[in-house]
């Protein structure tokens, strides 16, 4: 270079100047060496446009999916489009067969936020590597460090609470991303190995389904969506599956045309409402008296499917009218107390069968109200249940539910009319209803519709309630395969288990007790859980806001602080740790509680700072992350290879290929706590700890976690495809389909149920070419309901519920949570986000209107002086949030619409939709003492309630616009 | 004039508003600078303001053949792609600043109305309309441009904007009276969707289309006897073009919406559509009426087991049924060029324009 | 300069960018101080915006009103006719030091094409225009935006926008 111009020296003297070359951010694209790349010529380059004249192709496409929990409308197969390692594109890969000829087709499977997550995976909320808080807790003072160090400070923080406190003060809680599949089973595996609690967060969601729960013993129940196509009556009652599923949702557009009626029923003309034939608009929280309507006009009007509720509920039962309780076997004749009585036509009391629904030459009566003779003597007053709920339905005429509900008679008849006119009913499941502080009685009324006809078991019809399909062999991978034979699983089980299932338990009772035993502190081959909604309430202070309940609560027989105590003494309700022991190491495995929690407010306040840690895993900042000591970077969904449950709805295995490497030094999960396990190894052994003896009297061994981990090197931190395919291969429901085929295919379709206590509940025969139905191997192959008395029940002789007056169903008014308000927030999940996950995205943001917003209708708005787009304060007895206004046709009179899911970071200051939500628990969830309303996976624990939440709105100002805002903002001052 | 035409039926019985069609439209062909806002495909709740605001009061199009005068609709009308203050809100500690759109508060964008919808509840009613350019058989913006860089492709009618030829002059964007034309202010140019012609070209359905969950639209071309656009328009007559008084004639048909029972002055279920069959004259014409009732004869035909050809080609159970000839797998295909591979080859601006200026990332 | 040494003051630049104590054995110390104790600590409140509420981002996408990986697709087109792949795992295209790494590339590529009169000129056309359009604005924006405390890193892109201004001068633009 001979330029004769004067260059400052930037080379250092003596710099080593080589021609060979290395640069860290690149290959040669041809497979040469960089140095042999730039001995050879460069291609002709004149002006920019010749670098787009070359080809733009992809280097490749993977087959990927997101291992998020959207639910209902979860999965959907992609091709990922991938050049250079980055991740351009995706477009839903549109290729799964159609079921049969009656039914459309799935495709193409994936909504706007699948289809633009490239975007998501991009944007600067994303962690690109382990960070620690350097200040207060929520400072904002970040630090990076190494995984190295972050991974030794979190192991002896760990070691120091597991060997001075106790292993029960560990928590892990669990997010949305919760899988199933190889990421998921690391974090139970390390929660198993050290006998670390799990919190169990669906009914803390208020997703538990308690009425299904109570009336079927079970939650698990849907269909595959192609089934809707058969049906001829199409109930959306309490879910907006236009806007929350996505790709189902042209099912029931497709069956409309197809000649099948739709009703939507909602207080708000829904999104989901304006693909009705008729919308039943009606007060929210209201359900329950419309139901009761319909199900006494089944009863009065003499369309009672009564062979079908003799041998599959519990009507034909006979209760006892002095204790209120079902006549067992045993007060009858002598014999069993978990064995109940009908009086049969010709015979007299008999005892029901228990083992097969089958009545054989039993005759049941329904309608019983006599005076039987007992053993020992004497002679006891005995009605039926039928009986029974003939009197409780008589009162919800028409004209009462009309009143009730604030919707014409005109109205509810219809709707009473289309529902016993059809052929096949079915509704779609959504889990708003459970929301509600009264839901579980809406979800009992709505059920008897259906169980009353018998509109069940058969293509088109019947009640779905929670819809989750898992493959088996997670829980398997877990144990460290020492479950061996399924049916084995060795002495930590409880032999009760056997015991039972030798007298007579189907395998669908023998499994979901194994998963109720996860809450027993046993310590068996499975993680131990423990319910969310509880810890939240009790160790969170949670409880803490609903101190003065009993205002809102007039049928509350006592304080529900006491109710609590009382189920945490009795055991009724299994908390850990107990009540008293604080928490000190809390892992968000991609859970976001201080978003989520109602009343998230207190845990800042009340939990936190009992912790000496909180991690949060996580790929994106989360309002839990602000609040964490570290966040440790995960990789995202392009970025690892793994596998997702689903739903019956979609009955497909789906994977996720590893695109391209993680971004910065984010990692999978999988490797992220495999590597904490070593790294808690290495400092046991350095600091010569061998072993601690766990809250449940067992040992655990630090000083070889890694090696239990990795179950002796068979599955390393790198690999999560090795374990999610080992899970895949010991699934008894997926392992017809190898894991690679799955790989390269993206998805499976499940050929069984399977065994898993998280899916056995449905009961029903996945086959080739059908839709799959739910409950088939009660109502037809006449297995027994794991209930009290084997059979769909309606009745609930626990005392809790006899105190209550919730034995039978009825309806009750929304309670006026959060004191005397005139307007009800109701909510439901939105359009534009899963959970928070695309809270914070620029393009979802964009097509809606940046900032969270609550919708009110036309008169509210007009009333309060307030205008679309204007700043208001959301306020009750608990709190208060500001928030823009969108002004809607759609909303009902008194009723407001918060979608969910906002982050507390786009309030101002820390005022978030969640303040005003104190949630106080139903007592009668608490219940524990009962042969089926007992804590099992994501069913029977107590709920967390929004829906009934009173507010008041006023306005603070119009839009914040540079000067013009303060001019508004002043004048309201004035 | 085109040899033949390529169409589209938009049914907005399927339509459920989620935007999927917008995001792939946009992640396709609108990243670029200059384009934050642009969205070449938006679906409305209507009644509504609509994308630009208030387009339909902007006038444009035709009357008895002679060209209207339009108004051009501003940049804000359209909405704005606003940016969040991230690093604020997220990383500098909780409460200390929530995370919203930089500068001014939003008080417009591209879906805005979502939901809000027309009528006194409970006789609220809306429904979802998807709009793209409707690359029309006369094509106002083509007459409007002096420069004449606006064509109608004669082998599928696609209408096209040279930017070699757009100096921005913008008499297209006053003409059009679906105001579907965009003005980049970074590059100078006017913009709007191109149905996907890279796509289409390799006889791929457009991103909208296949990406479509809600399985709402239907391709082909209007003269193949054989495909669902035919069917839809010419032999069943229940797909109507938009604005059809504008006399552009748009090559994108719409299903006209079915909805709820309305309800009388007691709250009594009356049987007839909530939706005032006047507002939807207003948007495709007196025949819209005609075209619902034989949407609902198709119904009550399957209600009753008879068989409806009407139903069938709505419903296409197969979903590749819905794209006529576009049948084939982007994955397949050599390449999917959707970003920039068109001739002539544009390349983008200097980065260096759209840079913030120093401390520029708010207000 | 030689285009060698040229390449190895790209390279030490591309380092200084990537890490706390990167380029320190390349970049004269009277130019550019050398790292402190403290680097580590220091770079991130200079460079890294996740940690640091003063600092100013290296990718250029973060500055941009415009999709990133639009800008990727650009950035990698440029790359790409020069026949470089992004390694797997390494930073994203838009990072200050992979465009100098990119620069380090061309300049060896010129070292080792001396004699090829045509080469050299459709390098030095792709260095200007690649300096301009992508560099130059990035550098810019960050000596506008920097509030660091550190010496080296306040002194590191003002010397980086000396060197690429000796550059262009040296490629007559």
């Amino acid at each position: 270079m001979t330029s004769g111009l004067t260059r400052r020296n930037f080379l250092k003297a003596g710099a080593a100047v080589t021609a060979s070359l290395a640069l860290p951010d690149f290959i040669a694209g041809s497979g040469q060496s960089l140095t042999a790349l730039a001995g050879s010529r460069p291609r002709d380059y004149t002006k920019i446009v010749d670098i787009y004249r070359n080809k733009w192709t992809w280097d490749k496409t993977v087959r990927g999916t997101h291992l998020i929990n959207c639910w209902y409308q979860a999965h959907c197969a992609f091709d990922v489009y991938v050049r250079d390692g980055i991740v351009f594109r995706e477009e839903q890969a549109a290729d799964y067969p159609q079921l049969n000829e009656d039914v459309p087709d799935m495709n193409p499977r994936g909504c706007q936020k699948g289809c633009s997550f490239s975007k998501r995976m991009y944007e600067e909320s994303r962690i690109r590597y382990p960070l620690k808080q350097a200040g207060e807790r929520g400072s904002g003072k970040w630090e990076r460090v190494t995984w190295d160090e972050a991974l030794d400070d979190i192991a002896d923080k760990f070691i120091d609470v597991v060997t001075e406190e106790g292993t029960d003060r560990v928590i892990w809680d669990m997010g949305p991303d919760i899988n199933v599949g190889a990421a998921n089973a690391g974090q139970a595996r390390f929660a198993q190995l050290t006998h670390s609690i799990s919190l169990d967060s669906n009914s803390s969601n208020g997703d538990g389904h308690r009425g299904a729960f109570e009336t079927f013993g079970n939650i698990y129940m849907d269909r595959s969506i192609e089934d809707y196509f058969y049906s001829d009556v199409i109930l959306i009652w309490g879910s907006n599956p236009i806007v929350t599923s996505i790709p189902n949702a042209h099912f029931f557009t497709e069956a409309r045309y197809n000649g099948s009626e739709i009703v939507c029923i909602a207080p708000d003309y829904s999104p989901s409402a304006i693909k009705a034939d008729l919308w039943v608009p009606l007060a929210p929280g209201t359900d329950a008296a419309l139901a009761l309507a319909v199900a006494r006009e089944i009863v009065f009007g003499g369309h009672v499917n009564e062979s079908f509720v003799a041998e599959q509920t519990d009507l034909p039962l006979l209760v006892r009218t002095d204790t209120g309780k079902l006549l067992s076997e045993k007060d009858a004749k002598g014999g069993r107390t978990d064995r109940f009585t009908i009086m049969d036509k010709i015979r007299g009391p008999m005892t029901a069968p228990a083992k097969s629904l089958k009545l054989g030459t039993l005759e049941p009566e329904l309608d019983v109200d006599t005076e039987i003779e007992i053993l020992g003597g004497g002679k006891i007053a005995v009605r039926s249940v039928y009986s029974l709920l003939k009197d409780r339905l008589d009162p919800y005429t028409f004209e009462a539910a009309s009143k009730m509900t604030g919707t014409p008679v005109s109205v509810i008849r219809k709707f009473a009319n289309l529902c016993i006119r059809a052929k096949a009913l079915s509704n779609v499941s959504g889990s708003s209803m459970n929301k509600y502080f009264h839901g579980n009685l809406t979800e009992r009324a709505m059920i008897l519709i259906w169980a009353l006809q018998g509109q069940m078991g058969r293509p088109g019809a019947g009640y779905s309630a929670f819809a989750f399909l898992a493959n088996d062999g997670w829980e398997d991978y877990v144990s460290g395969f020492r479950n061996g034979d399924r049916m084995k699983f060795g002495t930590d089980i409880g032999l009760d288990l056997l015991t039972d299932l030798a007298a007579g338990d189907t395998a669908e009772m023998f499994f979901k007790k194994l998963g109720n035993n996860s809450f027993k502190d046993i310590g068996g081959n499975l993680p131990i859980w423990t319910s969310a909604a509880l810890f939240w309430q009790v160790h969170g202070g949670v409880m803490e806001l609903a101190e003065t309940a009993d205002k809102w609560l007039p049928d509350l027989k006592k304080p529900v602080r006491e109710a609590v105590k009382e189920s945490l003494d009795n055991k009724w309700l299994p908390l850990q740790p107990p009540a008293g022991t604080d928490p000190r190491i809390l892992f968000h495995y991609c859970a976001n509680p201080l978003r989520s929690v109602r009343g998230s407010q207190k845990l800042t306040e009340v939990l936190w700072p009992k912790l000496k840690l909180s991690v949060v895993v996580d790929f994106r900042m989360s309002s839990t992350a602000q609040f964490a000591d570290y966040i440790l970077p995960a990789a995202a969904w392009y970025e690892t290879t793994d596998h997702k449950w689903v739903t019956p709805l979609v009955p497909f295995n789906h994977v996720t290929n590893k695109a391209v490497e993680p971004l910065g030094e984010s990692k999978p999960d999988f490797w992220i706590f495999t590597m904490l396990t070593k790294h808690v190894q290495k400092r046991a052994r350095e600091r010569g700890i061998s072993s601690i003896v766990s809250h449940l009297g067992k040992t655990v061994q630090l000083d070889n976690l890694y090696e239990d981990m990795t179950m002796d090197g068979r599955f390393l931190e790198d690999d999560t495809d090795k374990a999610a395919g080992a899970i895949i291969d010991a699934s008894s429901n997926l392992s017809h389909v190898s894991w690679e085929e799955q790989k390269e295919k993206g998805y499976a379709r499940y050929n069984s149920i399977g065994i898993s206590p998280l899916a056995i509940g449905n009961a029903g025969k996945l086959e080739e070419g059908k839709p799959f139905i739910p409950l088939t191997y009660h109502i037809n192959d006449k297995l027994p309901y794991p209930t009290q008395t084997k059979r769909i029940q309606f009745y609930i002789d626990n005392d809790l519920y006899l105190e209550h007056d919730e034995a039978l169903p009825r309806y009750k008014a929304p309670p006026p949570i959060g004191g005397e308000y005139p307007l009800m927030m109701t909510g439901g999940h939105t359009r534009w986000s899963i959970h928070g996950v695309w809270r914070d995205n620029r393009l979802m943001n964009r097509l809606n209107r940046g900032q969270p917003y609550i919708m009110i209708g036309i008169k509210d708005a007009a009333d309060r002086g307030i205008a679309d787009g204007d700043w208001v304060r959301c306020h009750n007895d608990v709190g208060e949030f500001e928030v823009r206004v969108k002004v809607t046709h759609a909303m009902r009179p008194g009723q407001v619409f918060m979608y969910h899911a906002w982050e507390n970071y786009q309030f101002k200051g820390t005022g978030s939709p969640r303040e005003v939500s104190p949630s106080p628990i139903n007592p009668v969830e608490l219940a524990g003492d009962h042969a089926h309303l007992k804590v099992g996976m994501l069913e029977g624990q107590p709920n967390s309630f929004d829906r009934d939440t009173r507010i008041e709105i006023t306005r603070i100002s119009g839009p914040r616009v540079s000067s013009e805002a303060e001019t508004a903002s002043s004048n309201d001052a004035a | 004039m085109s040899n033949r035409q390529v169409a589209m039926v938009i049914d907005l019985n399927k339509c459920i508003g989620c935007q999927t069609c917008t995001v792939a439209c946009k992640t396709s062909w609108t990243s670029g600078e200059g384009q934050e806002g642009m969205w070449w495909n938006q679906v409305n709740t209507a009644p509504g303001h609509g994308t630009p605001k208030d387009w339909e009061k902007m006038g444009g199009g035709f009357k008895g053949g002679e060209p209207q005068k339009g108004v051009r609709p501003a940049q804000g009308d359209f909405g704005e792609g606003f940016e969040l203050n991230y690093k604020e809100a997220l990383f500098e500690g909780a409460g200390n600043e929530a995370l919203k759109p930089i500068g001014d508060e939003p008080q417009w964008g591209t879906n805005w109305d979502e939901d809000v919808g027309a009528g006194d509840y409970p006789n609220s009613y809306f429904f979802y309309i998807p709009r793209i350019c409707n690359h029309c058989t006369k094509p106002a913006c083509m007459e409007a441009c002096p420069r004449g860089a606006i064509s109608k492709r004669e082998e599928d009618g696609i209408v096209v904007i040279d930017e070699d030829h757009c100096r921005g002059l913008r008499f297209c964007q006053s003409a059009c009276p679906y105001k579907e034309i965009y003005y980049n202010h970074v590059t100078g140019h006017a913009q709007k969707c191109v149905f996907c012609l890279p796509r289409i070209e390799q006889g791929v359905a457009t991103a909208c289309s296949r990406q479509c969950p809600g399985r709402v639209r239907f391709l082909g071309f209007l003269e193949d006897e054989d495909g669902p656009i035919h069917k839809l328009v010419n032999v069943h007559k229940v797909a109507l073009g938009l604005h059809p008084e504008y006399e552009t004639e748009p090559n994108v048909f719409y299903i006209p919406p079915l909805s709820p029972e309305k309800f009388d002055d007691d709250g009594n279920p009356t049987g007839e559509d909530r939706i005032p069959l006047e507002y939807l004259e207003s948007l495709f014409g007196p025949e819209v009426g005609p075209a619902l009732e034989r949407i609902k004869q198709g119904r009550a035909d399957k209600q009753a087991g008879r068989p409806s050809d009407l139903m069938d080609t709505l419903i296409s159970k197969n979903f590749l049924d819905l794209f006529g000839p576009f049948t084939n797998h982007p994955r397949e295909i050599e390449r999917i060029a959707t970003e920039l591979e068109r001739e002539p080859v544009i390349v983008p601006p200097s980065i260096e324009i759209a840079y913030r200026g120093p401390g520029g990332s708010s207000q | 300069m030689t285009p060698l040494e040229r390449s190895a003051v790209y390279g030490g630049f591309a380092a200084a960018f990537r890490t706390a104590d990167g380029g320190a054995d390349v970049l004269d110390e009277a130019v550019i101080p050398p790292p402190s104790k403290d680097a580590a600590r220091a770079f991130m409140a200079a460079f890294d915006p996740s940690i640091s509420k003063t600092a100013v981002s290296l990718h250029a996408s973060a500055h941009l009103e415009r999709d990133q990986t639009d800008l990727y697709q650009e950035l990698i087109r440029w790359y790409d006719h020069f026949g470089l792949k992004r390694r797997d795992g390494g930073e994203l295209p838009d990072h200050l030091s992979v465009m100098l790494e990119f620069l380090q590339f061309l300049t060896a590529q010129e070292n080792a094409n001396a004699a090829d009169a045509a080469a050299v000129a459709s390098l030095h056309a792709a260095q200007a225009d690649f300096v301009t359009r992508q560099v130059l604005p990035l550098v810019d924006t960050v000596i506008g935006k920097l509030e660091t405390a550190d010496p080296r890193y306040h002194a590191l892109p003002g010397a980086l926008r000396a060197f690429l201004d000796d550059e262009l001068a040296v490629l007559g633009r």
